[in-house]
């Protein structure tokens, strides 16, 4: 349904698209000749656009920091809300999959000895050996991978 | 993952841009003053927005397609969705006191002073037959587009051949720049 919002925006697209057809079908020396009597001229016109390119470059680069920080944020906040009922489970898949860990991969004694490893630092270990790519979510999950 | 080739990279996207001549800076920064004089957005956020969007990857340039085309028309769909965002804010929220306008839409700021806030498709069409107050070709071009005449039609309108119809949508248009520029926007 075309409302009279959008009736209105669709008239002015109009008017804009044949302005912008007419931007693309002038010459490059008409268009420069349009900034002659602008102060500074199409160079310093060029000057604060690439100036403005390079706000958006930094700018672009906060948000993807941004988005990386509140992806491991929300990495982290997943992983500590891993359901502890199946703790059982998870040390024997934790067992079998120490086992099978190629021999280049150090683990403490410590960790070997898992009966000395409170549930927080069995979490820990497998939060770290998540990140070594060793032991994958679905195995902490108690999931058949 | 395959990186998908025919798109432009960001390092691509970051080494041409400054590349651009003054030409195509002039019509980034042209257009950019169109789409916000008629949707009543400040011209260099849009231009800005639109450099973000290609950077981020969130609107992605096919590696054939002229840079300066994407980013105009990158301008063209963020204006129209800032606009349609606002449209559907006011539909939906109550509005005793003006200001609340303002304050409704999180994205770039909307300014008073453009097109899209006159009242109705009417007023839209008297605001621009009076840049051409003595000239009816013009008027009659400018009458053709906002009804939605396209290219032929817009000549046969007015009886003007190909170059005659190119010369007078240019004067049109640098009418319009001056307006634009004696406004309040850069």
């Amino acid at each position: 349904m075309n409302s009279p919002d959008n009736k209105k925006r669709e008239t002015l697209s109009r008017l804009v698209d044949e302005l912008v057809e007419d931007l693309f079908a002038t010459p490059d020396q008409e268009l420069l000749s349009e900034f002659t009597d602008v102060p500074g001229g199409a160079a310093k016109n060029a000057e604060e656009m690439r100036a403005l390119f390079g706000g958006s470059v930094l700018k672009a680069n906060k948000e993807r920091l941004k988005a990386a920080k509140a992806g491991a944020a929300a990495s982290r906040t997943s992983r500590s809300a891993a359901p502890l009922s199946d703790l059982t489970d998870i040390r024997q898949r934790f067992r079998r999959t120490l086992a099978a860990c190629p021999p280049e991969v150090k683990l403490t004694l410590a960790a070997r000895n898992e009966n000395e490893l409170s549930d927080a630092d069995m979490l820990g270990m497998l939060q770290d050996l998540e990140e070594l790519g060793i032991f994958g979510p679905e195995d902490r999950d108690g999931k058949s991978s | 993952m395959k990186a998908d080739v025919s798109v432009r990279s960001r390092a691509e996207i970051e080494a041409a841009i400054p590349l651009l001549s003054d030409a195509e800076w002039i019509r980034l920064r042209k257009a950019s003053r169109y789409f916000g004089w008629a949707y009543g957005l400040g011209a260099d956020d849009l231009l800005q927005e639109a450099f973000c969007r290609l950077l981020a990857g969130s609107r992605k340039c096919p590696s054939h397609v002229d840079i300066v085309k994407f980013l105009v028309q990158a301008m063209r769909s963020i204006a129209n969705g800032e606009v349609e965002k606002v449209e559907n804010s006011v539909d939906s929220v109550p509005i005793d006191d003006p200001e609340t306008l303002d304050t409704l839409q999180d994205g770039l700021p909307l300014q008073d002073d453009s097109m899209i806030a006159a009242e109705g498709e009417e007023a839209i069409r008297k605001s621009i037959l009076d840049l051409f107050p003595d000239d009816g070709q013009a008027r009659d071009i400018a009458d053709g587009i906002l009804a939605g005449y396209e290219g032929q039609e817009l000549r046969q309108l007015t009886d003007l051949d190909e170059t005659g119809y190119a010369s007078k949508r240019r004067y049109m248009r640098r009418t319009i720049d001056r307006h634009i520029s004696g406004g309040k926007k850069k």
